[in-house]
């Protein structure tokens, strides 16, 4: 039904608007069937990019596109700032990457996006 | 979603009770740990983090959680943690933070 679906946020890189983001993002885990316990994953790993995100460099913008198909959740989070090596390897976000890592299936950081797959079971 | 604490010192137990209802993020992580240092300023005890009506907790939060051990670490006083949802239980066990802490009504407790 909702297979081969994009949704798109675009959003302002402030922590103001997380919880919104957030929000987004379990909505439509929770529309795409998943249980209570993935919703919540979703969540949090969205709530953990988004910490990524505000701790890049000039980052002004998100566009976080959520592209839906019957095996995954894809979530591309695009920056029109840069994510730096160094920032990532910095000990303030080691405990973002760790629950990134361990709740999605796949994630993939690059310089100016980070993409997050969370499979449907 | 934000955040409110309620504080109580519970004079049976002669601990601090935080019992935040919402959500600790990057958002209202300070406010938290304001809240529970003023309450421990106020009177040098215990900590107790009731999680009853905590729906969700950010790097941020438990970071904050983490900037109250080490206050509490030269002290004779604990944190202890209690009631908390099993999906915020499960961020402590991936951070590995679960050992840090002493989850009270589990078996761990000291």
């Amino acid at each position: 039904m909702m297979n081969n679906d994009t949704i798109k946020l675009i959003v302002p890189n402030k922590k103001d608007y997380l919880s919104i983001i957030r929000l987004t993002a379990s909505a439509i885990a929770s529309k795409l069937g998943f249980n209570i316990e993935e919703v919540e994953d979703v969540k949090v790993l969205m709530g953990e990019a988004s910490i990524l995100t505000l701790c890049s460099e000039n980052t002004n913008q998100l566009e976080i596109e959520f592209k839906i198909d019957e095996k995954a959740l894809e979530i591309l989070i695009k920056l029109d700032g840069e994510l730096k090596k160094e920032m990532l390897d910095k000990k303030e976000v080691e405990m973002s990457k760790m629950i990134i890592e361990s709740l999605a299936d796949e994630v993939d950081y690059s310089k100016n996006s980070i993409k997050l797959t969370k499979l449907i079971n | 979603m934000a955040l409110q604490t309620k504080v109580e010192y519970n004079y049976d137990e002669e601990k601090w009770v935080f019992k935040p209802i919402g959500e600790i993020d990057i958002y209202t992580s300070n406010e938290f740990r304001d809240n529970v240092l003023k309450a421990y300023e106020q009177k040098k005890a215990d900590l107790v983090i009731d999680g009853e009506h905590l729906e969700y907790i950010d790097s941020t939060g438990l970071g904050a959680l983490i900037g109250l051990l080490k206050m509490l670490q030269d002290t004779p006083y604990k944190i202890y943690i209690e009631n908390i949802k099993p999906n915020i239980r499960k961020l402590f066990d991936i951070t590995k933070l679960d050992s840090l802490f002493i989850f009270r009504g589990e078996n761990d407790e000291q």
